[in-house]
């Protein structure tokens, strides 16, 4: 026993390293490679030469069919061999592409795109296509460039490229508008399928010379591959120190996609067999705030696993918060004035002015004052934390309108990166309705569709004597409803037969002195 | 040879590589949230993702395989004031007509207020749900909406629940009681920790849709014996996933780019959207600031001829009929970087109005030019990459890079 295990480490240790696939390689295509380099190792070159014709390489054929039968469209008429003349001439002859039988490749022109327009992939031992003919609604034809790039894109995933990429499938995007560029690989696709290519033929080699190879496996351990990179100023550009390590004995290449545009990372180079490499990728925080999780994909030449992830964890705060940020509702009292504060802040180490603060409505005035004490951020904390910063103070004059209101505030400062900031208050003041109009929508034209609204008083109990409408099919219903302040839901139903937009009005009658008739508009459109 | 393409190969798999699928899933899940607003791709880059006209298409299109059922998430829009409460009653036609299974209530949709949730709820034939939120004084609503075979748990994280005067039941209580049902969906709009930390602690077996800012993450995410799965936000992508032999798996993001079709009915409800825009004229609601005297392109001319010949050759100099060939030229959320000094009592109002101050101009980078022009030698209107970044932003123009977008303008 312990004879045969040092015989084949001995033979393991003179035979060659089979080759190494290189990144964005279809995992069909790795599993190939994988099978017939193990039958290499263990002197199957039978068995290796039956799996070899699964793997199309530098010359194979292709079959077309048509959903709708018959002649094809102009549009796909002869895309097959426009498709190999464009592989032809990107590798100078090496690639030979043709129609026929047994074919590697199945183009199967159909009328409409499937949801998703999912790429060429394989089906047992062929790369199915399925390539519409339109696009759009209504649908127009697909343009002859649009159709020959999804054959050759097919082309291209028979030969071992995997069709997808962050940058766009193979071949390039395809965007379906007045392209004119010619149709071809680029640099990079290409010289991934001359490698895919290169390993084929050298493992057709070994198969005809009868030559054992110890299987070429290269093994990616990504560490750490999820790293938390901590608290970091807005805008800064914090990186991760991360240890790639080949444990496997072919070299592994390399290819890199982002999940977001904030991430950066430098292209990495091959690493050779039990090499180690350390890499900093990185993340741009600038107009991120709170916290974030941001992932690159790693491509690579590892068999078992050709995508792994590597995740990037940050807190970034911002040059300046406003408290509260979210859309505030307040209740103005029916006489007098009323008065809302909001807080800017800034963190330590960052300077900030607040300049004014101005508001879009006529009767309300701001005053922008020093500020130091606690705060409640629920943004950074629940508790409350001692700040430093602006109070804004927003005034009411006893004019301001009743009913609700959007005010729109800008708060301007002297921060060079965000030199302003809005916010919006709703204001509610005396009996006022929510939503400030019944919205249908697009309705079917004969259905009777309801939809209500709430009539409120934030702090007086009132009567509505009588709702009507006006300007359309519609009835109308009231219900007390106290479940916020004192008020009503008010149902509005469409009883149909109205043709086009929706256009009326609800009127409602109330015994509040103040406000003895609230209108309130109906609109939308039938179908 | 050419050959008729068999009529039977139109069962063949809609997603996924393999041709001929062995078996029907017995879930297929469409799932959305996190619109946030984003009704319609915005912005410089191409092509353009996203947008809830393709979204409606992708998601009916997808609707018409077997056992497909279409969820959200919820968080329809940041909730920021009546351009976000039209997008809302837009957004309600858009998902009714979609049919969905469930809507969730996320924490930004709270903030609209109940009675808007009340209507929301009504226009999507009640399908507006929360198993930890009550949002209505009514017993209706159900940890559990089982249709067809699914089960759905909206949740919110507790914190935001309890925030805003809700909270029901804990998220974790609702998972708990599912634990064991590998087909449950809960549809959670918070973040993956606190996704990952529930199912942590519950052992809740099923599928989590879960909350994530920016782009999505691509594969899902194991964590005990739950798979986690997300869309990212803007309404970028529509996610997909199946459930088989006791397994989710097949899980895909469909990017929302120009080849996928408007949805028509999507479309009627976006149209009408843009008219309340305009008909409610929010774009004569922004805050306006004191500050400069804008005085358009045209006053520069005399002087700086040569620089404004090239700014006219520039797309800057037609970037309102961008807008106005969209039917966005009275959006608020828009003008503001196709106009001068939208921001300033003395800037754009509108093209009859102002028409000087239509489109991007010298002042949008240079600053207000009145004094300049009244006192030409004074120091006025040093600009560099700080004047694009307010509008070229990664939002609206992700691939912008001064050094190149420099060269399109250059003067």
């Amino acid at each position: 026993m312990i004879d045969v295990l040092l015989l084949t480490l001995t033979l393991a240790v003179q035979q060659a390293v089979g080759p190494h696939l290189p990144a964005r390689t279809e995992p069909q295509i790795h599993a190939l490679n994988a099978e017939i380099q193990s039958q290499l190792a263990s002197g199957q070159f039978t068995e290796a030469r039956e799996v070899m014709a699964r793997w199309p390489g530098a010359t194979f054929t292709y079959e077309v069919a048509y959903e709708r039968g018959g002649e094809l469209p102009p549009s796909a008429q002869g895309a097959g061999e426009e498709a190999a003349s464009v592989w032809s001439e990107a590798t100078n002859g090496r690639v030979k592409i043709t129609e026929g039988s047994k074919a590697a490749v199945r183009i199967e022109f159909i009328d409409r795109a499937l949801p998703g327009d999912p790429p060429p992939g394989w089906n047992e031992s062929q790369v199915v296509a399925r390539v519409p003919l339109s696009f759009g609604e209504p649908p127009r034809p697909m343009p002859r460039r649009s159709v020959v790039v999804a054959v050759a894109k097919a082309f291209g995933v028979a030969m071992g490229h995997a069709p997808l990429s962050r940058h766009g499938w193979l071949m390039g995007i395809d965007d379906r508008i007045d392209m004119v560029a010619p149709i071809g690989p680029t640099p990079t696709e290409l010289a991934t399928i001359g490698r895919l290519l290169d390993v084929r033929d050298e493992l057709e080699k070994a198969v005809d010379g009868r030559i054992r190879l110890t299987p070429g496996m290269p093994k990616l351990v990504i560490e750490p591959s999820d790293v938390n990179l901590g608290i970091v100023d807005e805008g800064a550009k914090p990186r991760a120190t991360i240890v790639l390590r080949n444990d496997g004995n072919a070299p592994i290449e390399f290819a890199v996609d982002a999940s977001c545009r904030c991430l950066f990372l430098q292209s990495i180079a091959p690493l050779g067999p039990g090499e180690v490499r350390v890499i900093e990728p990185g993340a741009d925080t600038s107009g991120f705030m709170g916290k974030h999780a941001k992932e690159f994909l790693i491509h690579s030449s590892d068999p078992a696993k050709p995508t792994q992830s590597i995740v990037l964890r940050f807190e970034s705060v911002p040059e300046y918060r406003v408290v509260p940020d979210a859309l505030q509702r307040i209740h103005l009292p029916d006489d007098g004035p009323g008065a809302f504060e909001i807080i800017v802040y800034s963190f330590p180490g960052k300077p900030l002015n607040v300049i004014s603060a101005t508001a879009n409505l006529p009767a309300v005035t701001t005053q922008v004052t020093p500020f130091t004490g606690e705060v409640v951020d629920p943004a950074f904390s629940k508790e409350p934390e001692r700040r430093t910063g602006y109070k804004v103070r927003i005034a009411f004059d006893p004019s301001f309108p009743s009913g609700t209101a959007f005010v729109n505030l800008t708060i301007t400062t002297d921060s060079h990166r965000r030199p302003s900031h809005s916010i919006v208050l709703q204001t509610h003041k005396g009996i006022a309705a929510a939503p400030s109009s019944v919205y249908f929508g697009g309705i079917a034209g004969d259905e009777k569709t309801q939809r209500s609204i709430r009539i409120s008083h934030p702090t007086a109990r009132f009567k509505i004597l009588e709702a009507t409408t006006e300007g359309g099919p519609f009835s109308i219903s009231t219900q007390a409803d106290d479940s916020d302040g004192f008020g009503y839901r008010v149902t509005v139903t469409y009883n149909g037969g109205a043709k086009g937009p929706l256009v009326g009005r609800v009127i409602l009658r109330t015994d509040h002195p103040k406000y003895p008739e609230i209108a309130v508009p109906i609109a939308g459109h039938t179908r | 040879m050419r050959f008729v393409f068999p009529g039977a190969c139109a069962s063949i798999a809609l997603l996924g590589f393999a041709a001929q699928p062995p078996e029907e899933p017995e879930l297929r899940l469409i799932f959305t949230g996190d619109i946030r607003g984003y009704l319609s791709p915005c912005g410089c880059a191409k092509p353009q993702i996203g947008g809830v006209l393709r979204l409606a298409g992708v998601v009916r299109a997808l609707q018409k395989q077997p056992n497909a059922h279409y969820v959200d998430l919820g968080n329809w829009t940041e909730s920021r004031g009546r351009q976000d409460e039209l997008k809302a009653d837009s957004l309600a036609e858009v998902f009714a007509s979609l049919r969905p299974a469930v809507l969730n209530v996320g924490p930004l949709d709270v903030i609209r207020g109940r009675d808007a949730l009340r209507v929301h709820r009504e226009a999507t034939e009640h399908r507006l749900s929360s198993a930890n939120f009550v949002f209505l004084d009514e017993p209706n609503e159900q940890d559990a909406f089982g249709q067809r075979g699914l089960t759905t748990l909206g949740l919110m994280p507790d914190a935001d629940a309890l925030r805003m005067g809700g909270l029901r039941a804990p998220a974790r209580e609702v998972l708990d009681r599912h634990r064991s049902n590998r087909s449950a969906v809960a549809l959670f709009a918070g973040p993956l920790d606190e996704a990952r930390s529930l199912v942590e602690q519950t052992d809740f077996s099923g599928l989590v849709v879960f909350s994530q800012k920016g782009d999505p993450i691509r594969e899902p995410v194991e964590a005990g014996r739950a798979t986690l799965v997300t869309v990212g936000d803007k309404g970028r992508f529509v996610g997909y996933i199946e459930f088989k032999r006791g397994e989710w798996h097949n899980f895909r993001l469909i990017s929302l780019g120009p080849e996928h079709s408007d949805d028509a009915a999507a479309h009627r409800a976006y149209h009408a959207y843009l008219q309340r825009v305009t008909a409610e004229r929010l774009i004569d609601t922004l805050p306006r600031s004191e500050g400069g005297d804008f005085v358009g392109s045209a006053s520069c001319a005399p002087c700086h001829t040569r620089e404004y010949e090239l700014w006219r050759e520039t797309t800057h100099a037609s970037a309102l009929k961008t807008l106005e060939d969209t039917g966005n030229d009275r959006d608020p959320e828009c003008v503001g970087c196709h106009v001068v000094g939208l921001a300033f009592t003395s800037g754009f109002r509108d093209r009859f109005s102002t028409p000087g101050l239509a489109d991007v101009g010298c002042e949008s980078c240079h600053g207000a030019g009145g004094d300049h022009v009244t006192r030409p030698y004074e120091l006025y209107g040093k600009a560099g990459e700080a004047s694009c970044l307010p509008c070229h932003n990664s939002d609206h123009s992700p691939e912008f890079e001064f050094k190149s977008y420099w060269e399109r303008i250059k003067h």
